[in-house]
This record gives structure tokens, sequence and C-alpha cells, in this order.
């Protein structure tokens, strides 16, 4: 089963917790949590949202020019947002890793799917304040940087990536999205490689105080550590924390690159993307429950053989709720964690985030600890609290759901 | 944003090593004409380069030459005009740089805005 079938072949991430992927992998098997208070820097103090996870922008160029050099950090341009910087860094990380730089492929074979959308608040907001002082002092290149797809631009400029490519867009499953389209386009013969990058995704103040006026958001509490404020799946939980996070999937063809002689750190056997309907922001368990059996099916998988679940679990009340009940509905008893509980909820970039955990701990055979989780549901799958489980994993499977009735889930193997 | 582009380098990037001789020539007895308000614009918007380009040596920005023969692409051309402006605090219509070629030209216009 070569043909058709498609492999892992590089990994890159950045989140609050770590810069590059060995240390994101440490991190996560400790089960070290990356949130804390946002310091106020002049903002408006009646707003409520504090909790956070966040990158230092000053981390990633220090990482940039460390592993890629001064020009690598210049390529993202005079006033690079984080989340260009950010892309770049992920982007060239995984490429490294699947030794592309070594054993080259030809530029219109490689493609970009960059996951995620309204990622350039940071952009808008300085362009107002240009503005402000001036029509005339508005800077021209924000008519570049003000789209989207401009760190998907950097990444192709700074690779010679000139395969077909675009940017996905499905809310908070925006990665687990991208990585399903991208892996159509390798099984269709379109593409040899594709990378898959989710954008860090800055929110602006106004952003950040509508998603914590609908109630989604955990709540700080002066009297409590920041760290134990998101909890998902367990009783106490009281809504999801935002974070801040790019990763980068290299996925390629078997055949690419077993031709190039680069080792498959993981294989993508399958995945479904469903729609509920629904433009709200209410989960859906039944069409849940449609998306992993389709995903499973595609894969040619019993849900039996499921070692691991990385589930979307942000730590909402309804949403884990919910999400527990597809899996009960679907599953025998597989370890089930959740990663927004370390690093925050990635927003667009969660669901490429989520696959480069989910690859690593399939690697290491170690399921990662959630240290919040003191309260757990009564149910027959295997939630993991404080303490890591070493155990051999085979098969796991990542789910990414969205306002908007988005719906995702991907199959990744050993 | 055609402004400020040499239309001669833009569609020639091959450098006639003759005309550079000439220029280097122009730009010594150019520079020497330059009036202390002239200075402070050359000077501002040498600042601007680096700030854009800080991989262009902010010497070769004299007034025989042109921001495209420096390696400045058309976004980075706008955009050390747009910084050069804020940063003498005046404004130039936009379409008055239609006429810009070297950075002669576009020290002078700056200038008779400042």
């Amino acid at each position: 089963l070569t043909s058709g079938s498609v492999v892992v072949s590089g990994l890159g991430v950045a989140t609050s917790l770590a810069t590059d992927v060995e240390a994101f992998c440490a991190t996560l098997v400790r089960g070290t949590v990356g949130i804390g208070r946002r310091p106020h820097n002049g903002r408006d103090p009646r707003l409520a949202p504090t909790l956070s996870a966040d990158v230092e922008a000053a981390a990633v160029v220090s990482a940039l020019r460390h592993r890629h050099g001064e020009q690598a950090v210049r390529e993202a341009g005079r006033t690079a947002a984080l989340t260009s910087l950010a892309a770049l860094l992920v982007a060239r990380d995984a490429w490294h890793d699947a030794q592309l730089d070594r054993e080259p492929l030809p530029p219109h074979r490689v493609g970009i799917v960059l996951a995620g959308s309204n990622h350039t608040a940071g952009v808008v907001e300085e362009v107002q304040a240009d503005l402000a002082r001036s029509p005339a002092y508005v800077s021209p290149t924000a008519a570049l940087r003000i789209w989207d797809t401009h760190p998907l631009a950097l990444v192709s400029q700074s690779l010679g990536i000139q395969g077909e490519s675009a940017q996905v867009g499905a809310a908070s499953a925006s990665g687990t999205v991208a990585i399903h389209v991208a892996t159509r386009a390798l099984r269709d013969g379109t593409l040899d490689a594709c990378l898959v990058v989710g954008a860090l995704q800055e929110l602006s103040d106004a952003q950040r105080q509508a998603m914590f006026n609908t109630g989604a958001m955990a709540p700080d509490d002066p009297s409590a550590e920041p760290w134990t404020r998101c909890r998902p799946f367990d009783a106490d939980r009281c809504g999801f924390v935002p974070g801040h996070g790019s990763a980068a999937v290299l996925l390629e063809t078997a055949d690419s690159a077993a031709s190039r002689g680069v080792r498959a750190r993981a294989r993508v056997l399958g995945s479904s993307v469903r729609l509920a309907g629904s433009a709200g922001a209410e989960p859906h368990t039944s069409t849940q429950v449609e998306v992993l059996h389709e995903a499973l099916g595609r894969s040619g998988i019993e849900p039996d053989l499921v070692d691991y679940v990385s589930a979307h679990a942000t730590g909402s009340l309804r949403g884990d709720d919910c999400e527990l009940e597809a899996l009960e509905a679907v599953f025998g008893r597989p370890y089930v964690n959740a990663t927004k509980a370390l690093i925050g909820h990635c927003l667009g970039a969660a669901g490429v985030v989520a696959a480069v955990a989910t690859v690593l701990q399939l690697e290491h055979g170690v399921v990662h600890p959630v240290p919040q989780l003191r309260r757990p549901p009564d149910t027959p799958l295997r939630l993991v609290g404080p303490a890591p489980v070493r155990t051999p994993l085979q098969h796991a499977i990542t789910n990414g759901f969205g306002f908007g009735g988005f719906n995702a889930s991907v199959v990744l193997a050993r | 944003v055609a402004v400020i582009a040499n239309r001669a380098s833009d569609e020639e990037p091959t450098v006639d090593h003759t005309r550079e001789k000439a220029a280097m020539t122009t730009t010594r007895a150019w520079s020497a004409e330059l009036d202390a308000q002239e200075q402070t614009v050359l000077a501002a918007l040498r600042s601007c380069v680096q700030q854009v380009r800080p991989d262009v040596d902010t010497t070769r920005v004299t007034p025989a030459v042109t921001l495209s023969e420096l390696g400045c692409d058309s976004m980075d051309r706008a955009e050390i005009v747009v910084l050069t402006q804020e940063a003498l605090g005046l404004v130039v219509p936009v379409h008055e740089f239609a006429e810009v070629s070297d950075v002669a030209t576009l020290v002078r216009l700056l200038r008779r805005h400042s």
C-alpha cells in the first residue's frame, strides 16, 4: 500500500512552551503548562480576558536567527508580524527535518496549505495608528501584509515553493481541515509534497473580548494560579484559554519520501470533514460521530484499533461534554488527552499543532499528561490526568471542531 | 504603485559601466552642490532605506543612482518614500512621484514640499 499513501516527513512547531520540536516534545511529556497572565502594557484595564499562552516575538526571532541565519529573519520584512516570523520558523524547521534542503523536489511539485484566517489583526491596528497620524503615512506594504495569505507567500518565497497552494479557513477546525485538503492534493497526484502551516493567531483586544463575552473563555481568578484555569474534561472547567501557536507538517507521498530516501515520521491514513449546517457556536455530537466513523472508514481501520485520541477539548462546558459523548459512541477504551490544557487554544493553527503533538506521542509511545484534570468525568474512556502514560501507540485520531459547524478528524499511524 | 520607478532600470537590469562611471562623476559634482536642506533630506532618505532594506549599503544612496539599482523593488520604494515623508513631516501628492527617476530628483521633490 505504497501508492496513494501519505506520510509525515517533517515537523516544525512554536508555542508558548517551546520554539523547537524537541523542546516542545519534552515539555509535553512533562506536562508543562504555558498559560499565564498577560502583562497590562497600557491596555484598557476594563478588558476582562487576561489569561493567555503567549509567545514572545523575541523568542521566535532568536530561534529563526540561530537555526536559519540572519537572512531568514530579514525575509519576514521590516515590520514582520509574529504570525509571519513564526510561519517562516516552523516552515523552515519542517523543511529541514524532511531533508528538502538536501534532497529537493521540483518547485512546482510542492505546495503550501496555510491553516487559519483573520490573523492580521496586528496589521490592522498598525494601519489604524498610521491613519490617525496622516493618511499619507499609511504603510504601502500594508497592502501586502493585510492579506491573510501573506505568511504563505513569505514561506513560498523563502523555500522556493511553486506548486498548487491555498489558505484554508474553517474556524478552530482550520488546521485539521488543512491537513485533509493537503492529503487529497497528494493522493490525487497534484503534488508530491505539501507543507501545511498553521498560522499563529494574534487576537486583537476586540476579538479577544468578543470571544470572552460569548462565555466560552475562562475568566481569571486572582486567587488561583493561571495554569489551573484551563481544565478540559474536568468537572470544574470554566472555558478555554487562547494561545499563540504555529506549526508545520510536511506531508509527502510515500513514494516521494522513499525515492528521496527520507524516513516517514508517521502516516496519514485518512480524514473527514463535515458541516453541521449551523452558523452558531454550539457543538454537534451527531456530526462528530459521523466524522469519526468516516475518517476511520477511509483509513480502513476499526475504531478499536485507535490507541490514542487527541481531543479537540478546549475546556468549554458544553463542547467537552459533546465530544466525550461522541468519543464514547465510537470508541472502546482509547487514551484521550487535551493538548490545549498545556498550550492554550491556538485557534486556526490548533489542528496543525495537535498533529505535531500527536506524531511526537506516537513516536515516543507516551500520552502526555493533563495536570489540571483532577475531577474527571465518569467514562469508559481512559482520560489522561496528571501523570503521563507510557505505552506503545500504533493508531491515533486528532479532532478539530470549530464555530460555524466545522467538524474534522484525521487518523495518523506510526 | 509605479511611483519612483526608474523606467529604464526596471526594464533593463543590465548595468552599463560607462554610464555608471559617468554617473559617479556626476554624483561628485552634484553632491558638492547640495545645500543644507537637501543634505537633511538625503540623510532622512538614507535612514529610511536602511530601515526598509538593511542589506543595502546606505553610502550607495547617492544622487545619480536609482533605488531600483540598489535592489529596491516597487514596494520597497513606496515604503521608503512614505517613511521619508513622515520622517520629514511633509506630504507629497502621490502623482508627483511619477516624474522621479533617481535619488537626485526624489530629493529635489521632497525638498520642494518641505
